[in-house]
């Protein structure tokens, strides 16, 4: 593990360690600060990566702590019954730890597999199991061989860093273990990739039938709304586009020089980005034929979407946002409110790459908007009050923040059960940011009670 | 009454069990500028923060030393880092450290780590720090708890030995809601008597309006250190005997122990409890309410024959739940679950208690006609077909639930007519069913 490690933590294709000086790049991207951190764990993030294979069970090799918080994930996905929302867990005992749990480990994939027969089974690795040294990779192994299931070990114990590099473990992992061991039952031309959707509250599922009409076919969801067997085949995609480029770009890359896949970067987000990502697929797959009905599709989706919204957009017009995310969402909402017509004040730049703020800071030139690296509740309440801004949208972490602030607050992490991607995401996020902009609610929740206003009573 | 079986397996599937860590986290939640600091990775404390912030759906202030793979080999200066960061940023009143999976499993000498902090910063000698082990791999979100009440109460000192006649001290197990605690004030204090409630988990139901960054409106560490001058310490939920015992050995004050204030006996003995230390007679309030839960118990009792409920809850609650609906409603127990070994257990009116997780109550779920637990039953209730009494922690999809109270004559009523209402649906559309039709014409 230790070698992977250092090739990720060196990601060539992480514009955002291109940039740094070879002493910097053995740096972790931020070390976290003790009693001033927040935020998932390594662990959190690799199974935020491969939790969507639905059709997998996911078995966390662990104390309770790391498993108690099952079915939290605003992943969706069409398999019957989906493991996502169950949590597979050792439990180890006070015993198990002593004594070591290799076998229970073992016993508890044979238990899955004849109880739930998934596809297959990820096997995560946690800090307590990492420290007393059990070698999860050889139990998988090992049950691989007796069982029909292939069992994937997961290596990504939390104390090795945030959420961010779980992510990328995760892609590391989905490379060395799965993707290139199965063959699709026929190719054509026209297969691509999605990497790095998660199908959050179906988003994915607002931008298939795009490709659907286009003709061009999503070979492999890496990981929405995905099966396993359709992740043993994505090394015969044409293309692949990746999502979340923070998270899983390293993957893209890996895949291009393994198997010659080209990849570029796109986002669902917003009219524009959706119709550019479109036309980049068109134009990747080199076919002119292509290319002249993505525009033909694209003039007609725009020109749908833009007639639902033209009643909606009056509501937002020179309304002030402010946006605390990460990663791509830091500049793709900022485009997605702005075409709402909707200003936004501010973004915060957390889990942003290089790459990503660069895309910010050309866009707010010669603007007083603000960037923010990362911030407490108080401190963005405080840009909230000083920017006077109407409302404000970021991840459930801050969703207390803003109730307790009385700011109308739109959810886009990735718990949320509001789907935003895609031309029709664009009509549901201008209502529901239209449904709490203007709730009587937060004119009551402004109000003094009676016995506060003294001059009134005496 | 009854048995324990553990179910042996190697894999558990839906957990109900939640861990020590969260338990313990709760407690200082429920103190008044408290904060607790997690000395693991981040992530132990990202799920525990999410997993309450969810229930409760308030911020719940909590922090991390977020110990990364150097500190973890090497040891290190974690933990005095964090105490630093957490003082000079939030001046919390109390600091609880908590440990976790990764330090107890490296065997640090937290205990130890705190001396060496004082002696190197004697300039916060003042501030108070209390260290709770709550190792995963040991124990339930319970247990947790009661570890956390413990060590608070192990950390108080006597104060000017003053006996205060009109207060007593109030113990508060983890299944209690932020309503039932309002709903145990209000008792207590209709008695003349003024109640010191540990934690005070009311804080949690929405009452602060504006942003915090340290719990505000739970126990008061000022009224903390008067708990050594109450004249009795009432102990709610079976759990709650221990800390009641530490206070006992310490100051002297004797104290009792309620495993359950939901029904009309475990409320009749507690108003007469407080009735002969108050030597105040019970008010009117109660005389009505008493009335009115057998009147609801009359109402629903028609809907309770034959009935069967599969529960999954933590040891305390179980057996308060367990007790009034078996006992006092006559509504049977398909299966109870539960997550962790307590003396409560054998009082427990059925047949056979299992630890186990939320697969075996799906696999036990038998006859039942309801299944209660927490909103994680769902899947279960899903592939079931049965109806979900939410009730437990984590209570993710439900509004509203902190404001629900199960205790005193009122709460059980509400509980009463809650479950009355599920079986009187149940048996209406029952009765609508259409026979076959051969079978009824002649």
């Amino acid at each position: 593990m230790k070698d992977n490690l250092k090739t990720l933590l060196k990601e060539p294709g992480c514009s955002h360690n291109r940039a740094k000086s070879d002493k910097d790049k053995l740096k972790k991207c931020s070390k976290p600060t003790p009693g001033a951190a927040s935020g998932g764990c390594a662990f959190d993030g690799a199974q935020i990566v491969l939790l969507p294979i639905a059709d997998a069970a996911h078995l966390i090799h662990s104390p309770i702590n790391c498993s108690q918080s099952w079915d939290n994930r605003g992943t969706r996905s069409i398999n019957k019954e989906p493991f996502y929302r169950y949590g597979f867990t050792t439990m180890l005992n006070e015993t198990d730890i002593v004594f070591g749990s290799e076998s229970k480990l073992l016993s508890a994939i044979k238990e899955i597999d004849n109880k739930y027969k998934p596809s297959a089974i990820f096997v995560y690795n946690t800090c307590v199991t990492a420290m007393i040294g059990e070698n999860i990779e050889d139990v998988c192994r090992k049950a691989s061989k007796t069982l029909k299931t292939p069992i994937i070990p997961v290596d990504a114990p939390g104390f090795i860093g945030s959420k961010n590099l779980g992510n990328k473990l995760a892609g590391d992992a989905l490379f060395r273990y799965v993707i290139g061991t199965g063959e699709p039952d026929y190719t054509t031309k026209y297969d691509i990739n999605i990497i790095g959707e998660y199908n959050i509250a179906g988003e994915l599922w607002q931008v298939l039938p795009l490709f659907r009409e286009l003709g061009i076919r999503v070979l492999s969801k890496i990981t929405g709304d995905s099966s396993y067997r359709e992740l043993t085949y994505a090394h015969k995609a044409k293309a692949n586009v990746v999502i979340c480029s923070k998270a899983l770009g390293s993957l893209a890359r890996k895949m291009q020089e393994k198997y010659g896949i080209p990849y570029f970067e796109g986002s669902f987000y917003g009219i524009r980005e959706t119709s550019k990502t479109l036309r980049k697929f068109a134009k990747i797959l080199g076919d002119k034929n292509l290319q002249l009905r993505t525009e033909e599709l694209i003039k007609i989706k725009e020109l749908e979407t833009n007639n639902e919204l033209s009643i909606l957009l009056p509501y937002l017009k020179d309304k002030k946002a402010f946006v605390y995310s990460g990663g791509i969402k830091s500049w793709s909402i900022v485009y997605q409110l702005e075409e709402l017509g909707v200003q936004a004040i501010g973004t915060s730049t957390r889990k942003s790459t290089e790459n990503d703020i660069e895309k910010l800071r050309e866009h707010f030139e010669g603007t007083q908007k603000i960037l923010m690296e990362k911030g407490s509740g108080k401190e963005i309440l405080d840009i909230l009050d000083k920017e006077k801004a109407d409302f404000f949208l970021a991840g459930g972490r801050n969703l207390y923040t803003a109730v307790k602030g009385k700011y109308p607050y739109i959810d886009v992490n990735q718990e949320r059960i509001q789907a935003y991607a895609g031309y029709k995401g664009m009509v549901n996020l201008a209502k529901r940011i239209i449904y709490t902009l203007y709730s009587p609610v937060f004119k009551m929740a402004k109000t003094d009670a009676p016995w506060d206003l003294p001059h009134k009573l005496k | 009454m009854a048995t324990l079986r553990i179910i042996k397996k190697s894999c558990q599937v839906n957990t109900l069990k939640k861990s020590p860590l969260l338990g313990a986290s709760m407690v200082f939640l429920g103190i008044d500028g408290a904060l607790s600091l997690h000395h693991g990775s981040q992530g132990c404390t990202a799920f525990t923060k999410n997993l309450l912030t969810a229930h409760f759906r308030e911020i719940t202030p909590m922090q991390t030393t977020a110990t990364n793979d150097i500190a973890t080999i090497l040891g290190g200066s974690n933990l005095d880092e964090g105490l630093i960061n957490i003082i000079k940023k939030h001046n919390p009143s109390l600091i609880a450290i908590l440990s976790t999976g990764l330090v107890e499993t490296r065997g640090d000498d937290i205990g130890g780590e705190i001396r060496d902090f004082f002696e190197l910063h004697p300039e916060y000698n003042n501030l108070s720090i209390v260290h709770v082990s709550t190792p995963d791999f040991k124990g339930d979100a319970e247990s947790g708890y009661t570890n956390a009440v413990c060590s608070v109460v192990e950390s108080l000192i006597a104060k000017n030995n003053h006996m205060n006649k009109k207060q007593v001290n109030v113990l508060a197990s983890m299944m209690l809601t932020p309503g039932d605690i309002d709903e145990i004030k209000e008792i207590i204090t209709s008695f003349g008597l003024t109640p010191i409630v540990l934690p005070d988990l009311s804080s949690m139901s929405g009452e602060t309006d504006h942003y915090y960054t340290t719990p505000e409106g739970g126990v008061s560490v000022n009224n903390l250190s008067e708990m050594s001058n109450s004249m009795y310490t009432i102990a709610i939920g079976h759990s709650m005997t221990k800390p009641a015992e530490i206070i006992n050995r310490k100051f002297n004050i004797p104290y009792k122990v309620f495993n359950s204030l939901t029904g009309v006996m475990p409320v009749d003995q507690l108003l007469s409890f407080l009735s002969e230390i108050s030597n105040e007679p019970v008010s009117d309030k109660y005389v009505i309410q008493r009335k009115r839960l057998i009147d609801a118990m009359l109402d629903s009792h028609f809907y309770f024959g034959g009935k069967k409920i599969a529960i999954g809850l933590e040891p305390d609650h179980l057996y308060a739940i367990t007790y009034f609906i078996k006992t006092e409603l006559g509504i049977n127990i398909e299966c109870a679950i539960t997550t962790c070994d307590s003396n409560i257990i054998e009082q427990i009116p059925v047949f056979e208690v299992m630890i186990g997780d939320l697969e075996d109550l799906e696999n036990n779920v038998g006859k039942a006609n309801l299944i209660m637990t927490n909103s994680n039953g769902k899947i279960a209730a899903e592939r079931k077909s049965l109806p979900l009494y939410r009730v437990g922690l984590p209570i993710k999809d439900m509004l509203g639930y902190q404001l629900k109270c199960f205790i005193g004559y009122k709460g059980s009523a509400n509980l009463t007519y809650d479950i009355g209402n599920i079986f009187m649906e149940e048996d209406e559309e029952c009765s609508h069913k259409k026979p076959d039709i051969k079978e009824i014409s002649l």
